[in-house]
């Protein structure tokens, strides 16, 4: 199978396109989840969307699985080639090909990295909203395959509200426009649902994406709390009183240590938790938010609420909090993230229950996540070498998404399904949401090539899959949440 | 938890007379009462290959045809229960059959809204405005109903009753079918039930009209408006014989003072501001609701195609217009004799990325031109969604 379906590439592209010796496969057997690998058979690096229909129509004739992959900073295992088959990278297509500053759009193709458009974008006073903490490595095409969230969601909505068009192939390796530069085309919304499907619909070559005017004014405060509860009430607290900060992230427990020594940004590294706020708009509406949240932080107990000085600190807070990830490694050497979101007035009980726990299953979790939006990031570390570290940590994991579940909330909000979540689908689907889900899939890709057994549970969409989870890895590879 | 079962008035069931479109009364009329009761009519129609049209208060049912074939008529006004309300988490639950205005009098009274003003009577409901991707001009600043809805539950034309997304603000989870449903027409089901994120009330809003010597002009304040730091919530340029711009500003008061008053100077650089104040009707005058010989085309082309796009119009008819800077939509009134003009027009603004929809017509007419590339895969899933092909057959593009 694996010599045929290279025999078969190399006819139809240029050979040094196609990567094909265990060293350098050997680079795409993971992606940034932490309990999943799987080998590929044969990795292409496309330069335009014609190579890659080219390479799809070929590996479809041969039943071969296709697992589409940006920078693979993926934290579900979306990526990962379990079933091997063919990988397509896509971080050559990595153009901005028009930045439009009157219409606010940006033609960009897939590899091109989150950050490098914002950047791009900069001179007009534009910015691409979606902000996921891998922003700095993470591609555009991995942001619309997984629906990719970030800190500034919270007002500006996730990856699926700034997405206008995109261009697409399809399993067959027919490729087909959906969405447009003008709005509300006749027709049924595909691009709603192409974003957000990692993958197993088509694979996104080209999009035409928002851009969002830079605010005015920005402020930034840093909550202290020597509660915890207090911390998690004033979030609760400020969402109900109808106070929609641009950004509203949380650092508890011994996570703020870990990225103060990191970082040096001046999180205090004795506190219970923190709250990084940020607020932005008008100068009227920043300062007038910033007067009600200066009192509801007092209100419900904050030891001490300060304001980012300049924009280095800002920018330093902001990179402690992006690379905390990363900075946890100082605690465990290994982890597993969870993703799920509650109603946020329950974030409270969420938080004691994470604890609990925490405690129960005798592991370390560090709850570093965006309070404002409810999502949670409960990373749970452990040491491998201490037998049963990991089970521990899958269990602990499972009871506090199945909390989340309880409280009327969900198993992901921003990381995607993939592999890891795959099989929790059915906490808050039943049998014909799924049956629903897999009609259409099955319209987009009825040979079933696609990213195959990804997304949804075993039974609803595959048939057989050869799957083992691969070996745990290190933390400080390279991951953000 | 606080609920509302109840609380908004269900109305009475109708004779099949009431609910006639293109001249034929269906053969009886269904008003379930719970989402289950929908599921099993929905199942028994699909059984016996029952022709259903889906009603809600009847008040868009002129954006799509007549149906071809027409058996039952399946009014969802009894579904009217807010089904869960947590103020405090800006979440809501709604039943489709919920008037908009009703369901935004429960979140007004916690100081809350669904930005989202589409121009219709107030009876019209949230299952039949989301089913016609209804929209008004506050999607300029707040985005369309696509933007708030973060689950759907929705009884598919084989009788399974679905859901997707969530009641949580941010949701991943399973594919986002609910924005297939959006703007459906019904053809892929039934909505039934529907969440949104909703939002604080601004503080103070406030709205400017200004008349313009030419559209040129008004274009050109309306670019001016835009610009950052102005960040209008809603901006329309009314096209008559007349040329008449409105913009509306909400949030922060001393915020929405400074940019009306920047917004004044933009516009009394070419125009005349003739009002000034915090007024919905100024926003109702602009509703361009067709009479029975009109036709209503709703035009969408790339934002900076916008004001070709009206000299095309322009060309084809005498000027009726709603035009909205921003978003590349105009709403254009027609009268029935140019309507040979609409072929040239679709030509036209084809080429400019744009298209027409026809949203009302007192003639036979074809709707919405050229069918896109892909609809193989639309008729794909309206097979598989709707495999006996009874909700609304021939009132839509892909049915």
């Amino acid at each position: 199978m694996r010599d045929e379906l290279i025999a078969a590439l190399l006819r139809v592209v240029d050979p040094v396109i196609v990567l094909r010796r265990r060293e350098e496969l050997i680079l795409y057997e993971y992606d940034g989840s932490a309990l999943d690998q799987g080998m590929p058979e044969v990795v292409v690096v496309p330069r335009t969307t014609a190579e890659v229909a080219a390479c799809v129509r070929v590996a479809a004739q041969l039943g071969a699985p296709i697992v589409a992959r940006g920078a693979g900073t993926g934290l579900a295992g979306g990526s990962v080639p379990e079933q091997g088959g063919l990988v397509i990278s896509l971080t050559r297509l990595n153009r901005i090909l028009a930045i439009d500053p009157l219409a606010r759009t940006a033609r960009v193709q897939p590899g091109v990295i989150n950050a490098d458009l914002s950047m791009a974008a900069a001179p007009y006073g534009l910015h691409f909203a979606p902000d996921p903490s891998s922003q700095r490595a993470s591609t555009i095409g991995g942001n619309i395959a997984t629906n990719a969230g970030g800190p500034h969601c919270l007002k500006y909505g996730v990856t699926t509200n700034h997405v206008l068009a995109a261009t697409v192939v399809l399993s067959d390796g027919r490729v087909i426009e959906v969405g447009s530069a003008a709005l509300d085309t006749p027709g049924y919304d595909l691009l709603g649902v192409i974003v957000g499907s990692e993958g197993t619909l088509g694979i996104v070559t080209e999009a035409l994406v928002r851009l969002t005017p830079n605010p005015e004014a920005i402020q930034t405060f840093l909550a202290i709390y020597d509660d915890l509860d207090a911390a998690s009430a004033t979030v609760s607290a400020i969402i109900a009183r109808g106070i929609i900060p641009a950004a509203l992230e949380m650092l508890v427990g011994q996570g703020i240590a870990a990225v103060e020594a990191a970082v040096h940004a001046g999180y205090p590294a004795d506190a219970r938790a923190v709250l990084l706020i940020e607020i932005d708009g008008l100068r009227e509406e920043v300062a007038a938010q910033a007067v009600q949240i200066d009192a509801l932080c007092r209100q419900y107990g904050a030891r001490e609420l300060r304001a980012a000085r300049d924009e280095a600190q800002r920018a330093k807070l902001w990179a402690g909090r992006k690379g905390a990830l990363a900075a946890c490694a100082r605690i465990a050497p290994h982890y597993h993230i969870q993703d799920g979101v509650v109603p946020r007035s329950r974030l409270p009980e969420l938080l004691r229950l994470t604890e609990a726990v925490a405690n129960r299953h005798q592991i370390t979790i560090v709850n570093i996540f965006h309070a404002g939006d409810g999502n949670l990031h409960p990373l749970l570390l452990f040491d491998l070498r201490h037998p049963g570290a990991l089970e521990r940590a899958i269990a602990a994991g499972e009871e506090i998404l199945q909390a989340c579940v309880a409280a009327g909330g969900t198993i992901s909000g921003e990381h995607g399904i993939g592999i890891e979540k795959r099989d929790y689908l059915g906490w808050i689907f039943n049998s014909a949401d799924l049956a629903a889900f897999a009609d259409l899939r099955a319209v987009f890709d009825p040979s079933g090539v696609m990213n195959p057994c990804k997304l949804l549970p075993h039974g609803s969409s595959c048939a057989d899959i050869r799957y083992a989870r691969g070996a745990l890895r290190a933390v400080d590879r390279g991951a953000w949440i | 938890m606080q609920r509302y079962d109840a609380q908004m008035k269900t109305p009475s069931m109708l004779s099949p007379t009431a609910y006639m479109l293109g001249g034929k009364a269906p053969q009886r009329v269904a008003q379930p009462a719970t989402i289950a009761d929908v599921a099993t009519i929905v199942t028994e129609a699909a059984r016996t290959q029952t022709a259903v049209a889906i009603w809600g208060a009847g008040t868009r049912q002129f954006v799509v045809n007549p149906p071809q074939r027409y058996d039952l008529a399946l009014d969802l006004r009894c579904l009217t229960r807010v089904v869960e309300y947590q103020p405090a988490d800006l979440v809501v639950t709604f039943e489709a059959g919920c008037p908009l205005e009703a369901a935004q009098a429960v979140l007004a009274e916690h100081g809350q809204w669904l930005p989202w003003d589409p121009p219709v009577s107030a009876t019209a409901t949230i299952g039949g405005l989301l089913a016609t991707a209804a929209w008004g001009p506050l999607r300029l600043g707040y985005g369309g109903p696509r933007e708030w809805l973060l689950g759907m539950q929705v009884v598919l034309g084989d009788g399974r009753i679905v859901h997707s997304g969530g009641r949580v603000v941010k949701n991943v989870a399973g594919y986002d079918t609910h924005k297939l449903h959006l703007g459906a027409c019904g053809t892929l089901g039934v909505i039934v039930a529907a969440t949104f994120k909703v939002a604080p009330l601004p503080e103070y809003k406030a709205s400017l009209q200004a008349t313009f010597p030419t559209l040129a002009a008004a274009f050109q304040a309306a670019a001016a408006i835009r610009q950052p730091p102005l960040q209008p919530v809603a901006l329309t340029i009314r096209l008559t014989d007349a040329v008449k711009l409105i913009a509306r500003f909400a949030g922060v008061a001393t915020a929405v003072e400074r940019q009306l008053a920047q917004a004044i100077a933009i516009c009394s650089q070419t125009g005349e501001v003739t009002n000034c104040a915090d007024d919905q009707h100024l926003w109702e005058s602009l509703y361009l609701i067709p009479a029975v010989d009109d036709l209503l085309l709703r035009i969408g082309v790339p934002d900076d195609k916008l004001a070709a796009a009206v000299e095309a119009v322009r060309l084809a008819a005498p000027p009726d217009l709603a035009i909205f800077p921003g978003l590349g939509l105009l709403i254009a009134r027609w009268p029935v004799t140019v309507v040979d003009n609409l072929a040239t027009l679709r030509q036209t603004l084809a080429i400019a990325g744009g298209y027409v929809v026809v949203e009302h017509s007192p003639v036979g007419i074809d709707r919405w031109g050229p069918p896109p590339p892909n609809i193989d895969l639309m008729r794909s899933l309206r097979q598989r969604w709707d495999p006996a092909g009874i909700l609304n057959p021939g009132r839509w593009m892909v049915a």
